[in-house]
C-alpha cells in the first residue's frame, strides 16, 4: 500500500508539472478560446441554415445539434487532433527519449500523467469558459437526470483517456519513421471523420454510420455527447461504456507494445 | 528582372531541400490531401441529408469551397515565409535580412516555399472541376479572366493575413495566433454561402476582412446568382480587387512595423 | 567613413500582468518602462582603421553595431556609414558593408557553402571575375576548400566562422562589422581569423569595427579602442593609453610566514588567497606602496613580497565585473586623447 501511495505521489507531481507548463501560454489560450468560439458560431450558422429549409423530422433537432457542437468545441483541445504531443516525437528523434529509461518510472504512465495534467488544464481554461459563454449565447440543453450526468461523466473520462492512449500510440511510431507528420496527418483525418467531430453520426447515411459504429473513434465524441443528449439510454448506456472500455484497453495495450518494441530497438541500436 | 530570377532561384533551392526527404514528403502530401478530402466529404454528407443550403446546391457550395481552398493553399505555399516568420524573428533571421541589399518584404516572401501544399491545391482544383462539370456555367473569355483574377486576389488576401500575423511579431510573440481565426476560420466559413451568416458577421467579413469579396461575391457572379442575392452587380464585379487592395494595405503595415523592429538580445 | 553623432537608442520593456484576467488586459494596454541601450554616443572612424568596440555584456555594443548596419532605427542622433544613413538607405548601405555576427550565421543553413556563396553572388550582383578572384583569395587564406561542399549546418564553429567572414567580404565592402568573431573558437582558429582580418585590412583598406570579449583580439588587431559602459561612451583612444589609464591599479603579492585568520588591510582588496599566499589589489592614489607594505609588516610576518602591474585582460575583467570602477576612474582623470578625433 505504502509503495502504491508513493508511486501515485510521483505521478501526481508529473501531472501537476504538466498543468503548470500549460499555464505559461495564457495569451495563446485566450486566442484559442476565441478561435473555439468562432468555429462554434460558424457551425451554428451553418446548421441553422440547413434546418431552416428542411422541415421533415430528423434524428436530432436543431437545439440538440447546437448543444452537440457546444460540447465539441468545449472538449476540442482534449481530443487527439492537434498533435500537442510533438515533444514526444522530438524526444524520440533526437534520442533524448533514452533518458526516460534512466528514470525510475514507467514511461507510458509518465506520458499518461502528462496528458492528464494537460487535460485538466484544457478542461478548466478552455472547456469550461467555452461552455459557460455558450450557455449565454445559445440554447444549450442541460440534462436534468443525475444518472445521465453521471453516465456522461464516466463516458467523457473514458474518451479523454482513450484520446491520450491514441496520441501516445501515434507518436510512438516515431521510433520507426522519423517523420510523424505524415502518419499523424492521416490518422487525424480518419479520427476527425469517424469521431463525429464535423457531423454528428446520427445525421450520417446508414451505411457510413454502420462503419463508424465498428470503429473506436465514435467513443471520443459521438458516444459521450449522445449520452448527454439522452439519445443513448437504459441498457445501451452500459453497452456503449463497455465498448469504450474495451477500446481503451486495446489502445493502452497497443501503445505499450509499440513503446516496448521501440525502446528495445533503441537499446539494441544504441540510440 | 533581377528580383524575379533571384526569386525562382530561391524557390528552386527550397524545393530541392524539401525533396531530400522524399518519402516523408510524399506522405505529407497525401496526408494534406486526405484531410481536405474529409472536409469536403462532410459537406457532402450534410447535403445528402438536407438537400440544399439557403438556395445553394452541393456543387454550388463545392464551387465556393474550391475557390477558397485553392487561394488558401497557394497562399500557404508561396506566403509561407510570413506564416513562419515568428520562428525566424526569434532566431535572429530577420537581422540577416536587414543587412542584405534587398527589400525585407521581398526577402521574407522569397525565404520559404512549401511545395507539399500542392496536395491541398490539387484537391481543391478537383472539387472545383467536378463542381463545374455538375453545374452549367456559361463560360466566356471574360468570365475565365474574372475567375483567374479572383483566384489571384484571394491568394493575395490570405497572404495579406499572413503579413498581418508576421508584422505583429515586431511587438509580441504570443498573440499572433488570433490570425488563425481568419486564415483557418476563413477557409471554413468561406466554404459556405455568406447569406447564412448574420448581418454583423457578414459586414465584418466584407468591409474589414474582405473574405466575401474574393470568394462569395465572385461566385455569385460566376454562378449567375447575383439577381437573387440582392447584392449590387457592379459591386460584385469590382469585388475581387479588394484582395489586392488588402494585400497593399498590409504591406504598408509591414513597412511601418519594420521601422519598429527591436531585434533580439541587444 | 563612419560618423556617429550623439547616437541614442531606447527600448520599451513591457511589464506583463499576471493571471488569466491580467493576460487579457495585456492585449489592450501594457505598462512599460524605457531602457537606454545606447546613450549619446559619438565617434568617427577613418578609412582603413581597425577599431575595437569594447564593453561589458549589455553595455550596448551590439545595439550600436545594429544601428550602424541598418538593423535598428536610432531613437535620436545621427549615423552615416560611407555617406549613407543606414536605416534610411538600408539597401544602399548594405551593398557597401559586410556583417558577421559570431553568435549566428548569415548563411543558409541547409545549403553547402559554395551554393550559399553563389546565392550571395546573385543577391549582391557580384561580377563573375570579382567573385572568382575573391573565392580564390579567401580559399588561399582560410582553406575554404576543405568544406566548400559541406552544408553549413554540418560545419564546425571555426569553419562556419571562416565561411561567414569570407561571405561577408565577397562583394568587396568598404566597412566590415564583426560582432564577437572569435567567440567559442580555439586558439588556432582565433589566430587564423585574426591574421585574415589583418591581411584584408592591409591589402584592401577595409575599415573594420570589431566587438569582442577577447582582449587578445584587441591587442593583436586594434590600435584604437572605444570603450562603452552602461550605454555611454567612456573611452576613445589608443590601446596604449587605455592601458596606462587602467594600470593605476597595482597588485601586491605576499607570502606570509604562517596562515593568519584575518588578513584584511584597510584600502586594499584581497583578490585571492591560497594557503599563506595572498594577493591584494590597491590603487596608489589611495595608499602608497610603501605605506601598504608598512601596514602589512606591522601586523604580520612575511616571507616574500612582490608588486606588479596587472595585465590588461585582468583589468578589463575587473571593469566588467564592477561597472562602476571604470566610470569612477575616468571621471577622475581624463587623458588628452579621450576627445573624439
Amino acid at each position: 500500500m505504502r509503495f502504491l501511495y508513493q508511486a501515485s505521489q510521483v505521478y501526481l507531481a508529473f501531472a501537476r508539472k504538466s498543468f503548470q507548463k500549460q499555464m505559461q501560454y495564457r495569451v495563446a489560450n485566450l486566442a484559442g478560446l476565441i478561435t473555439n468560439f468562432f468555429f462554434l458560431l460558424v457551425y451554428v450558422f451553418v446548421y441553422t441554415a440547413f434546418y431552416a429549409v428542411y422541415t421533415g423530422p430528423q434524428p436530432l433537432n436543431l437545439d440538440e445539434v447546437i448543444t452537440y457542437f457546444v460540447l465539441c468545441q468545449s472538449f476540442f483541445m482534449l481530443m487527439p487532433f492537434w498533435g500537442a504531443r510533438s515533444e514526444i516525437t522530438s524526444a524520440i528523434k533526437d534520442g533524448s527519449v533514452a533518458l526516460q529509461l534512466t528514470k525510475p518510472v514507467d514511461f507510458q504512465t509518465y506520458w499518461f500523467t502528462d496528458e492528464f495534467g494537460k487535460a485538466c488544464y484544457y478542461l478548466l481554461m478552455r472547456g469550461l469558459p467555452t461552455f459557460l459563454i455558450s450557455i449565454f449565447f445559445f440554447k444549450v440543453a442541460i440534462p436534468q437526470q443525475p444518472t445521465v450526468l453521471i453516465a456522461f461523466a464516466v463516458s467523457m473520462v473514458l474518451s479523454i483517456l482513450m484520446s491520450a492512449a491514441i496520441t501516445i500510440t501515434i507518436f510512438s511510431s516515431a521510433f520507426w519513421t522519423l517523420d510523424t507528420t505524415g502518419i499523424s496527418g492521416i490518422s487525424y483525418s480518419i479520427i476527425f471523420l469517424f469521431s463525429g467531430m464535423l457531423v454528428p453520426i446520427a445525421l450520417w447515411p446508414e451505411w457510413l454510420a454502420h462503419i463508424a459504429r465498428w470503429l473506436p473513434f465514435e467513443g471520443l465524441i459521438d458516444v459521450p455527447f449522445s449520452i448527454y443528449l439522452g439519445k443513448i439510454t437504459g441498457i445501451n448506456i452500459w453497452i456503449a461504456i463497455s465498448k469504450q472500455m474495451a477500446w481503451n484497453l486495446f489502445f493502452v495495450g497497443l501503445g505499450r507494445f509499440l513503446l516496448n518494441r521501440g525502446f528495445s530497438r533503441l537499446v539494441i541500436q544504441g540510440g | 528582372m533581377h528580383h524575379l530570377s533571384l526569386y525562382f532561384h530561391f524557390v528552386k533551392l527550397r524545393i530541392r531541400s524539401q525533396m531530400e526527404y522524399r518519402l516523408s514528403f510524399l506522405f505529407e502530401l497525401f496526408a494534406q490531401a486526405s484531410i481536405s478530402v474529409m472536409d469536403f466529404f462532410m459537406i457532402a454528407l450534410l447535403f445528402n441529408r438536407f438537400k440544399q443550403l439557403a438556395g445553394w446546391s452541393l456543387w454550388e457550395v463545392g464551387f465556393l469551397y474550391g475557390i477558397v481552398g485553392i487561394c488558401f493553399a497557394v497562399a500557404e505555399m508561396v506566403g509561407r515565409g510570413f506564416d513562419v516568420f515568428q520562428r525566424n524573428v526569434v532566431r535572429g533571421g530577420f537581422d540577416t535580412m536587414l543587412v542584405r541589399p534587398l527589400g525585407t518584404f521581398y526577402q521574407v516572401f522569397a525565404h520559404e516555399f512549401l511545395l507539399r501544399r500542392v496536395g491541398r491545391i490539387a484537391q481543391a482544383v478537383v472539387v472545383l472541376l467536378i463542381a463545374n462539370s455538375q453545374l452549367t456555367i456559361p463560360w466566356s473569355f471574360a468570365k475565365v479572366g474574372y475567375l483567374f483574377v479572383t483566384l489571384m486576389s484571394g491568394t493575395c488576401f490570405f497572404i495579406g493575413l499572413f503579413v498581418i500575423g508576421a508584422t505583429s511579431c515586431f511587438w509580441t510573440v504570443q498573440s499572433i495566433e488570433i490570425i488563425n481565426i481568419f486564415t483557418n476560420g476563413g477557409v471554413f466559413m468561406g466554404s459556405y454561402p455568406f447569406s447564412i451568416y448574420r448581418w454583423w458577421f457578414r459586414h465584418f467579413f466584407t468591409f474589414i476582412i474582405p473574405l466575401a469579396c474574393v470568394n462569395y461575391f465572385p461566385s455569385l457572379f460566376l454562378l449567375g446568382k447575383v439577381g437573387s442575392s440582392g447584392v449590387s452587380p457592379i459591386g460584385v464585379q469590382l469585388a475581387p480587387f479588394a484582395g489586392f487592395l488588402f494585400l497593399g494595405i498590409t504591406m504598408l503595415f509591414w513597412r511601418w512595423g519594420v521601422l519598429r523592429y527591436q531585434s533580439t538580445g541587444h | 567613413m563612419i560618423e556617429v553623432d550623439n547616437l541614442s537608442k531606447t527600448f520599451k520593456v513591457y511589464h506583463h500582468r499576471k493571471g488569466f484576467f491580467g493576460s487579457f488586459v495585456n492585449l489592450f494596454s501594457r505598462r512599460h518602462r524605457v531602457i537606454r541601450a545606447v546613450d549619446s554616443v559619438s565617434f568617427t572612424v577613418q578609412r582603413g582603421e581597425i577599431v575595437g568596440y569594447l564593453g561589458p555584456n549589455g553595455a550596448g555594443k551590439s545595439t550600436t553595431i545594429k544601428m550602424l548596419t541598418g538593423i535598428l532605427v536610432p531613437s535620436s542622433g545621427s549615423v552615416t556609414v560611407n555617406g549613407y544613413v543606414p536605416h534610411r538607405q538600408r539597401k544602399e548601405n548594405a551593398k557597401h558593408i559586410g556583417v558577421v555576427f559570431g553568435q549566428r550565421s548569415h548563411l543558409w543553413f541547409d545549403l553547402p557553402v559554395q551554393e550559399s556563396f553563389e546565392l550571395l553572388q546573385r543577391i549582391y550582383r557580384i561580377p563573375e571575375v570579382q567573385y572568382r578572384d575573391n573565392v580564390e583569395m579567401f580559399d588561399a587564406l582560410l582553406n575554404l576548400g576543405d568544406f566548400f561542399q559541406t552544408p553549413v549546418r554540418q560545419l564546425s564553429l571555426g569553419q562556419r566562422m571562416r565561411a561567414d567572414i569570407a561571405a561577408a567580404l565577397l562583394h568587396n565592402p568598404d566597412v566590415l562589422f564583426l560582432d564577437e568573431p572569435t567567440i567559442g573558437l580555439d586558439v588556432v582558429a582565433k589566430a587564423r581569423i585574426r591574421e585574415f582580418i589583418q591581411q584584408i585590412n592591409a591589402e584592401r583598406e577595409v575599415t573594420v569595427v570589431l566587438t569582442t570579449h577577447d582582449l587578445d583580439d584587441v591587442e593583436k588587431l586594434c590600435k584604437r579602442v572605444i570603450l562603452i559602459d552602461n550605454a555611454r561612451l567612456c573611452f576613445d583612444g589608443k590601446l596604449a593609453s587605455l592601458r596606462r589609464l587602467l594600470s593605476t591599479e597595482r597588485l601586491l603579492t605576499v607570502d606570509y610566514a604562517e596562515i593568519y585568520p584575518d588578513i584584511g588591510i584597510p584600502k586594499a582588496h584581497v583578490t585571492f588567497q591560497e594557503g599563506a599566499r595572498v594577493q591584494y589589489r590597491f590603487s596608489p592614489e589611495e595608499i602608497s606602496t610603501a605605506d601598504l607594505i608598512g601596514a602589512i609588516l606591522q601586523k604580520f610576518k612575511i616571507v616574500d613580497i612582490s608588486v606588479e602591474e596587472p595585465d590588461i585582460e585582468e583589468l578589463i575583467k575587473t571593469v566588467y565585473e564592477d561597472n562602476l570602477t571604470l566610470e569612477r576612474k575616468l571621471a577622475k582623470s581624463i587623458p588628452p586623447d579621450t576627445q573624439a578625433n
